[in-house]
């Protein structure tokens, strides 16, 4: 959802697990305009789900003639095996943190540091908590130099 | 970054874990009036279709998409 004064939208694509949205946004009072990529994360939780998905935003960054492409949302992966704290060591898996970093990586996405709480999920019971949601960007192309 | 020019861009992603009750919508406004935020991405609403008018309420404004 966005307001139509600050985001203009142009396409949209919609697949398993995301749904980006490309446009003008105009940025605040010097009105500078910028073509954006924004694309919202819901990861699933099977990991060969999570290859195809990284695989597809992959591809799909690279295609966008976008100024700056943020990929943002729930990924259900963590970048090191501190990002996940609890009781269950099964839940540390260190080829999936492996492909996570790795699809970073190669997309050349810049991995936004939080503020405020250390994790962003936290099993009601307080058992268990994770660092699962998360803003990567990546700025380029039209606006380098 | 945009040549000299700096872009600023507000966004909210939150993961809601269910859009049903009335005060996680006001969570919502509240923060994209406080924080002045253009576009709103959202997971895990757990709804099948979304008010138009509830969506309009988060801004105060129809002119949202």
């Amino acid at each position: 959802m966005w307001d139509n004064k600050v985001f203009k939208c142009e396409t949209s694509v919609e697949g398993k697990g995301f749904l980006i949205v490309m446009g003008d946004y105009s940025s605040g009072a010097s009105g500078t305009v910028v073509k954006v990529l924004i694309m919202n994360i819901y990861a699933p939780y099977s990991n060969k789900d999570k290859v195809l998905l990284w695989k597809e935003v992959k591809d799909k960054l690279a295609s966008a003639n976008c100024c700056i492409r943020c990929v943002i949302g729930d990924f259900n992966s963590v970048r090191k095996a501190s990002e996940r704290k609890g009781t269950n060591n099964r839940s540390v898996n260190n080829c999936e943190i492996a492909r996570f970093n790795d699809f970073i990586d190669r997309c050349m996405l810049k991995d936004i540091p939080g503020v405020g709480r250390k994790f962003t999920w936290y099993r009601p019971n307080g058992t268990t908590r994770s660092i699962l949601d998360r803003v990567l960007c990546l700025t380029s192309g039209c606006c380098s130099g | 970054m945009c040549g000299r020019e700096f872009v600023l861009m507000k966004l909210i992603s939150i993961n809601i874990r269910g859009l049903g009750r009335d005060i996680k919508w006001k969570y919502i406004r509240e923060l994209i009036h406080k924080e002045k935020v253009g576009v709103l991405c959202v997971q895990e609403t757990k709804l099948v279709s979304m008010d138009v008018a509830k969506c309009f309420s988060l801004w105060e404004s129809n002119n949202i998409s």
